[in-house]
């Protein structure tokens, strides 16, 4: 995937939400501070796969959710667009009070759908975002074509999304960004 | 000259609703859903403008238009007036198409998983053709039938054929003047919004290059093309041509995306992630023979061996060839699909398409 340290920021944030420090992890983990804090600044290609089980177990993230960050394609064209696997419910329902409670306040403090996505972008990979905020029903699939990622939203009514028009079809999916921002705009018009 | 005025709802820019541009005084159906079918009436879509207006008979009378329409199912060479509520009462012109071809009945846009969207339309008239007027000119007030009299401006439908002695004599030829002396006023986008900046060969400073690159990660694509287009300019890379195609084909300006990714092809030689674009971009832009050309020869890459990506391709072909009319070529395509596939909900809309389309062999 486009950015390598996806997996080791996704950490650093959930560190942060759990208002834990880098050292109390490391300890928690097994690992020497200085070791720990090495690993997380060099990347995802640090992190070795038991180190990943135990961040998961200790940060309470889902696991599953969590190793497709860190297995990141190449390379996907648009025809391939995998399905990510969507985070458990329970995780979930542990991560949404903490966004939506970023993004209300945002909304309060900003003019536009825009600006509110920007910044939160900016804090949290668009994946996680889409992840959390979208009802379960929703599928989400990426491509990356050199170094870009991009997902694309449809709920699972949808269903058909590789299949060919002919007969009328409507496609029903959006792109992340554009996603995100109608994700934003209902909460904001819900705030009203 | 033929005229057809029409009634939609009051938007800024047409180019689909966005949170500085939402509909406005468009009925029931606007008012509770936030959405207008004429959202999208001057987007430039592969330089073209499609048009819709509500028609609650759903076909329009083209030889009121033009008497040599009769038994017609299309009419070129006319001017479509658009019209909306300006917020105090009045009706006015907010922009108009010229030789724009007038369906009888609406048209469903191409629309492929990559590229395009649903809309109806029963308009179309090249982006050059077309003029959108800013709030502040949209001076020309269009009358109604129910204020004015008969005969006098719209009636009850959303569309006028303008046919009575005043609409002839007086309304149209003061209009015509209105229309030719704000052509220069015109704010929907052309050919120029999406070619090389005047200052094309400028070299970027680093501070450019770094905005660039982030107006390309967000999508920003209106914002980016120029930087794109320096950017190539100064590396020929094919990396930067790639971008240009990927920022163009968002634009919706699928020609031109075709153009820049077969660069790429000309720098590097064939890559499946370029060659993979090409079959729904020909199809977008109804060149259904290369599109289908370009399908067949994705299925001699190792790509095309993941299952679910070959049942895609085969089904580009088989639409491909439905598309050009080709029904029974289109058939055996699908037959594909149904003996080769282990997706059991593709196979089961497969047989569900195959039954429609020998329908109309």
């Amino acid at each position: 995937m486009e950015n390598k340290k996806l997996v080791a920021e996704t950490i650093e944030k959930h560190i942060k939400m759990r208002n834990r420090t880098r050292a109390e992890i490391a300890a928690a983990v097994g690992e020497d501070y200085k070791t720990f804090c090495g690993i997380l600044n060099r990347g995802d290609e640090a992190i070795r796969t038991p180190l990943l089980l135990r961040l998961a177990n200790v940060l309470d993230i889902d696991l599953n959710w969590l190793v497709q960050l860190y297995k990141g394609e190449q390379s996907i064209s648009f025809l391939e667009r995998h399905q990510m696997s969507r985070m458990s419910d329970e995780f979930r329902k542990n991560e949404l009070p903490n966004i939506t409670k970023n993004m209300d306040a945002l909304i309060r403090t900003s003019d536009t759908v825009s600006e509110v996505k920007k910044v939160l972008v900016a804090q949290w990979p668009l994946f996680y975002l889409l992840d959390v905020l979208l009802p379960e029903e929703y599928i989400i699939r990426i491509t990356v074509e050199r170094d870009r990622e991009t997902y694309y939203c449809m709920p699972q009514t949808a269903g058909a999304s590789r299949f060919g028009r002919g007969l009328g079809r409507t496609f029903d999916f959006y792109e992340g960004n554009e996603m995100l921002k109608r994700l934003i705009a209902e909460r904001k018009e819900n705030m009203k | 000259m033929s005229f057809l005025f029409c009634n939609i709802t009051k938007m800024k820019y047409y180019k689909g609703i966005t949170e500085q541009d939402t509909p406005f005084g468009g009925g029931s159906y606007v008012t509770k859903n936030q959405d207008a079918h004429e959202q999208w009436n001057f987007l430039n879509d592969n330089g073209y403008c499609y048009g819709f207006v509500q028609n609650r008979g759903e076909k329009f009378a083209i030889e009121r238009i033009n008497p040599i329409a009769k038994r017609q199912s299309k009419l070129e060479g006319v001017t479509v007036v658009w019209c909306a509520k300006n917020g105090c009462g009045d009706t006015v012109v907010v922009g108009w198409y010229e030789n724009a071809t007038v369906y009888r009945e609406y048209q469903v846009s191409r629309c492929t998983p990559a590229y395009g969207f649903e809309r109806d339309f029963f308009v179309s008239a090249k982006a050059e053709d077309c003029y959108l007027l800013s709030e502040e000119n949209r001076t020309f007030v269009i009358g109604r039938a129910s204020q004015d009299g008969r005969g006098r401006g719209f009636g009850q439908e959303n569309f006028w054929y303008a046919e009575s002695a005043y609409a002839n004599e007086e309304l149209i030829p003061s209009m015509l003047e209105f229309l030719e002396s704000h052509k220069k006023d015109r704010i929907n986008e052309t050919e120029e919004a999406f070619s090389p900046p005047e200052n094309v060969d400028t070299p970027l400073t680093d501070e450019e290059k770094g905005y660039a690159e982030k107006l390309f990660n967000d999508h920003e694509d209106s914002a980016f093309l120029p930087y794109g287009y320096r950017l190539y300019h100064e590396s020929h890379s094919a990396d930067h041509a790639y971008n240009l195609g990927e920022a163009l084909a968002a634009l919706c300006q699928y020609t031109k995306a075709i153009h820049w990714y077969s660069v790429v092809l000309e720098i590097e030689g064939n890559t499946w992630d370029v060659n993979s674009k090409f079959p729904y971009l020909y199809q977008q832009c109804g060149d259904y023979e290369k599109s289908i050309e370009s399908a067949k020869a994705l299925l001699d890459y190792d790509e095309a061996q993941n299952e679910s990506v070959r049942d895609e391709i085969y089904g580009i072909i088989a639409d491909g060839y439905f598309y050009s009319h080709c029904v029974e070529d289109a058939i055996a395509w699908l037959d594909k699909i149904i003996s080769e596939s282990s997706d059991e909900n593709y196979v089961e809309f497969t047989r569900n398409t195959k039954t429609a389309w020998k329908e109309l062999l």
